[in-house]
């Protein structure tokens, strides 16, 4: 029997991951209203591939991987407009840090940490230490194999690791990255 | 066991060694006072992700999102048929609520009266799962019910629409040949899927008259500038209750 996922039920339940979508495009692009947009394509490029997705499994993760995938095409794209070659992605878009400095003081230590990281360690920190996804998970939604998840994640680690302690109180001389 | 790399000491750390691999290790970190050091120093890493990250989330335009979900087209689904969806619906599977409101937007309304047939066409394809997954809070049917008020000059509250033994799921307008149709989809707990539908009408009042289309029960009236009807699989004698009550507090 085919199972026919109404277009209603897709669309609620898209809707109750915007706000996680929102902040793995923050996290991508650094930059809300690039967050805002890549959330918007993301929804797009769902709806025209809701017949793809099986009622029932992750909608959340399948969400993940489409966001991921429009950005990474975005940010070759931008790379082919500015005639950069292969570059990395971070420092091409505008650092919107505004959205760090409006969470409690622990908070905002640990995104400024987490941004201050290279695009490949950050989304991959991002998807396994804030979203929970085991690393054959994040594999998948990164399309890299579970080495290189592994070795970004042993990475990113050791220099989190360099950081004071968390404080719960701002310390100017704490030596956060502002 | 050779020295173990970082990669296999974050894998320890974040529970994704198979048994055997971390038993091995953690004898190796318990022998070791280096590579228990080196642990704990990669510990220092593990922050509250999760917390910072909710906090963030917190800052998501949700109604600006929300916005720009609601404005992306729907999907255009080709590999359809009507008589295929119509076919699947009479198999009573479950049965998607965009395919049935294309059925029904898909088809030709020939005359203002028989608006009571297309909604009986459409309701026919409701199965009790096409009203899963629905937002079922206040705030979104209250919502719900002042787009319809926008349309058709109506003054709708979740209060009117109470009924027993039947819980609002949804409602929204449909439309086919620029006649706006509302409709009120119920869940009723003995018999299934359950619609009030209404229309502009210019046929005064009419007293409440019952019908059947496909396997459906039909109780319909109409009040000054609607028509309305109320459809499911209650028996009429039920069903005219509820249309009633219904009629009394639409009226008042």
């Amino acid at each position: 029997m085919t199972i026919i996922f109404s277009e209603q039920a897709f669309r609620a339940e898209l809707s109750q991951h915007l706000a996680r979508l929102w902040r793995y495009g923050l996290l991508l692009s650094r930059n809300r209203h690039v967050a805002e947009d890549l959330v918007q394509a993301t929804c797009v490029r769902a709806l025209e591939r809701a017949s793809q997705y099986v009622a029932g499994t992750r909608m959340d993760r399948w969400l993940l991987s489409i966001l991921h995938s429009i950005w990474l095409n975005e940010v070759r794209a931008r790379q082919v407009r500015q005639g950069q070659g292969v570059v990395d992605a971070d420092g091409q878009l505008a650092f919107d840090g505004e959205y760090a400095a409006q969470t409690h003081v622990m908070a905002a230590q640990v995104i400024r940490r987490v941004d201050a990281l290279p695009q490949a360690q950050r989304e991959t920190v991002y998807l396994a230490y804030v979203e929970g996804l085991s690393y054959r998970e994040v594999a998948d939604i990164l399309q890299v194999p579970i080495g290189t998840v592994m070795s970004r994640l042993a990475t990113a680690r050791l220099k989190l690791a360099e950081y004071p302690p968390l404080q719960a109180v701002p310390k100017p001389t704490a030596g956060d990255p502002q | 066991m050779n020295a173990p790399s970082d990669e296999q000491l974050v894998a320890y750390l974040d529970n994704e060694l198979d048994g055997e691999q971390r038993s091995q290790l953690e004898s190796a970190i318990a022998e070791d006072p280096l590579l228990s050091l080196r642990v704990q120093w990669l510990r220092r890493s593990s922050l509250p992700f999760p917390a910072a990250y909710d906090e963030l989330a917190l800052q998501a335009p949700l109604d600006r999102l929300q916005a720009r979900l609601d404005a992306a087209p729907s999907p255009a689904r080709p590999g359809l048929s009507r008589r295929g969806l119509i076919a699947a619906g009479a198999a009573a599977l479950v049965l998607s609520g965009v395919a049935a409101d294309r059925v029904f937007l898909g088809w030709q309304l020939r005359q203002a009266h028989n608006w009571r047939a297309r909604v009986g066409d459409y309701m026919a394809l409701y199965v009790p799962q096409t009203l899963d997954h629905l937002p079922t809070d206040e705030a979104s049917h209250r919502a719900q019910l002042r787009t319809i008020d926008a349309r058709l000059g109506l003054n709708l509250s979740t209060a009117t629409l109470k009924l027993p033994g039947a819980e609002l799921k949804r409602a929204q307008m449909l439309e086919y040949d620029g006649v706006p149709i509302a409709q009120m989809t119920f869940l009723d707990s003995q018999h299934g899927p359950l619609a009030l539908c209404v229309t502009r009408s210019n046929s005064g009042s009419l007293a409440l008259a019952h019908e059947r289309r496909h396997a459906l029960n039909v109780v319909y009236w109409t009040e000054r500038e609607h028509a309305w009807m109320l459809i499911g699989h209650n028996p009429p004698a039920a069903l005219e209750e509820l249309a009633q009550r219904l009629r009394e507090r639409l009226s008042a």
